[in-house]
Parts: structure tokens; C-alpha cells; sequence
């Protein structure tokens, strides 16, 4: 079972693996680099606020887990070329309504859209598109969950006096 | 009679490019074929959704043509008949199905954005954002990385 300390912890050693993979240290970061350390430091920040959705959303448990867990999948996108620093950004949330989780994906989709123009490395723009697909649907869902269901036009309701059969 | 010079083609887009392009068309072709076969399994409340997609693959196949086309360049033309890897039976094999075509296009779609131009790019980035939600139009749940063939 995944908790905040393992997650933190986590993205710690895969910013510090990657970052032992080129020997980055002591050099300047270039622009690409510095992108990614941003996408490992917002998923991770992600990952903090499911944590707090699932707090508070309990009917939504099971779903808002499996969301979590792809942003986990997405963190791990990255840890192959990466050059980032162990920085994760905790958002010290205890809770969290489905609307903020909404807001906070929305962000990092409009922040995938400009960032697939600030860089020419295919594999990287690759990253984006996935993890920007990925939200997108996690955006769906989101707003489903929130969405009260519209019944159909020819439903019929109970103690209704339009269209029982007498 | 007098016989028109031969045109001169003039390639504005890398090798790599067109043959991502030509892949996108294979893929569309491929949708337009199982979204004709599986239509018949789509119930009646949604079908017509399902055919709004069929039409929306046509309209994006031909658009790649064109593309071709201008180039000079002959698209690959579609298969008389497709292997599908699912046999459709019923509504949520058709369902499946259809996703499984939008889940491979995603990935097309991807590989050709991420060698673009940035001035193509955001356009088609948004194809292939469009097709995972329609994966989920299709009742199927959220995948972690859309656009990967397992």
C-alpha cells in the first residue's frame, strides 16, 4: 500500500537515480532538464492532493485511486532521462474536494499543451502527449463524478401521472 | 499539342514526417473499416455517436490525403478487409473494439506530433487527446499511458 512518505520518498530516489544516470551535478542544468524536474515536481504534487481527495471522497475511493496511481506510472516516464533534483512539492493538503483535484488537473494539462512547444526532444514530447492524453480522461471522469446523472426524456418516475399505463 | 511541364513537387515536410503521416492514414483507414463493421453492434442510443465517430475518422483520413496529395505523394490505400484481434460479438466487444482503434491512433497521432513542426503540433496533440476520451465515450475506464500497444 502506497503511502505520502513512501511517495515522497520515492520520487526522491528516482529524481537522485536520474540524476546519478548523467552526471548532471555541478553543471547547469539545460532547458529540457529543467522541464522535466518541473513535470516530476507537479505529478508529484498531483499525487499529494489524490492522496488528499481519498480522504475526503470516500465513495470515490477505488476510482480516485486508480487516477493516483497513474500519475505514479507518469513519474516513472521519467526517471530514465531525467536530471532532476529531489524536490517534491507536497501541497500539505489533509483533504481534498473532487472539485480541486479537477482544478489541479486542468493546470497540468493547459501546462502539458505549452510545454510540447518549449522543446524539440522526441522522446520527451512523446512523455507529454501520453501523460497529456492520460489527463484528459482523468478530466472526463472527474467531471462525471461530479456531474448528477440526467435521466432520459421518456423516463418514467414513481407516483408520476405522465405516461403511466392505466 | 503542346504537353504541360511535369510538376515540380516541392517537399516542405521531412522524410520521417510523411511516413508518419502515411501511418496515421493506414490507422484511419483501418478505424473507418472497423467502425463501419462494429456499427451494427452498437445499440440503438448510441449509435448515433458511433457513427459521428466513423465520420469524424473519414473526415480525418481524408484530410491526411489531402496532405499527401499536395506533396505529390500517393496515400496508401485501404485494405479490402482488416485482421481485427477482436472477434465482435455483442455490444461490449464492439465497444471494445472501437477502443482498441482509438488507443493505437493515439499512439500514431503521438509519434507524429512529437517529430512536427511547433506550429503543427498543438493540432495534432489534440487529435490524439480527443480519442481518449473517446475511449471512455466507449465505456472503458482510464488508461495510465493512453496510446500504448501492449
Amino acid at each position: 500500500m502506497i503511502n505520502r512518505r513512501t511517495l515522497l520518498a520515492s520520487s526522491s530516489v528516482l529524481a537522485l537515480s536520474a540524476c546519478a544516470n548523467r552526471s548532471f551535478l555541478g553543471s547547469k542544468p539545460t532547458s529540457d532538464e529543467l522541464l522535466i524536474q518541473e513535470f516530476i515536481q507537479r505529478e508529484t504534487a498531483l499525487v499529494d492532493i489524490y492522496f488528499a481527495g481519498i480522504n475526503q471522497e470516500r465513495s470515490f475511493r477505488t476510482q480516485l485511486q486508480e487516477l493516483r496511481d497513474h500519475h505514479l506510472v507518469h513519474l516513472t516516464l521519467w526517471t530514465k532521462e531525467v536530471s532532476a533534483t529531489p524536490n517534491p512539492s507536497p501541497t500539505g493538503l489533509q483533504v481534498a474536494s473532487i472539485t480541486q483535484l479537477l482544478l489541479a488537473e486542468e493546470e497540468h494539462l493547459n501546462f502539458c499543451k505549452t510545454s510540447c512547444l518549449t522543446t524539440n526532444d522526441v522522446l520527451i514530447l512523446q512523455n507529454i502527449g501520453q501523460i497529456a492524453a492520460s489527463i484528459s480522461q482523468h478530466i472526463y471522469w472527474l467531471n462525471k463524478m461530479i456531474t448528477p446523472a440526467t435521466p432520459k426524456p421518456n423516463a418514467r418516475y414513481e407516483g408520476s401521472d405522465i405516461g403511466g399505463e392505466q | 499539342m503542346t504537353t504541360s511541364p511535369s510538376p515540380t513537387v516541392e517537399i516542405g515536410l521531412s522524410e520521417e514526417v510523411i511516413s508518419k503521416i502515411n501511418m496515421a492514414v493506414e490507422g484511419e483507414n483501418a478505424a473507418v473499416w472497423a467502425f463501419g463493421y462494429l456499427l451494427s453492434f452498437i445499440p440503438d442510443e448510441n449509435k448515433d455517436y458511433a457513427f459521428s465517430v466513423f465520420n469524424l475518422h473519414r473526415d480525418n483520413r481524408d484530410r491526411l490525403r489531402l496532405i499527401l496529395r499536395d506533396l505529390g505523394l500517393t496515400p496508401p490505400r485501404p485494405k479490402e478487409v482488416y485482421e481485427v484481434p477482436i472477434v465482435v460479438k455483442d455490444m461490449v466487444t464492439a465497444y471494445e473494439l472501437a477502443s482498441l482503434v482509438e488507443n493505437r491512433l493515439i499512439g500514431i497521432y503521438i509519434q507524429l506530433y512529437a517529430i512536427e513542426n511547433k506550429s503543427e503540433r498543438s493540432e495534432t496533440l489534440q487529435y490524439a487527446l480527443d480519442g481518449a476520451i473517446r475511449i471512455l465515450e466507449f465505456k472503458q475506464t482510464p488508461i495510465a499511458l493512453p496510446g500504448s500497444i501492449s
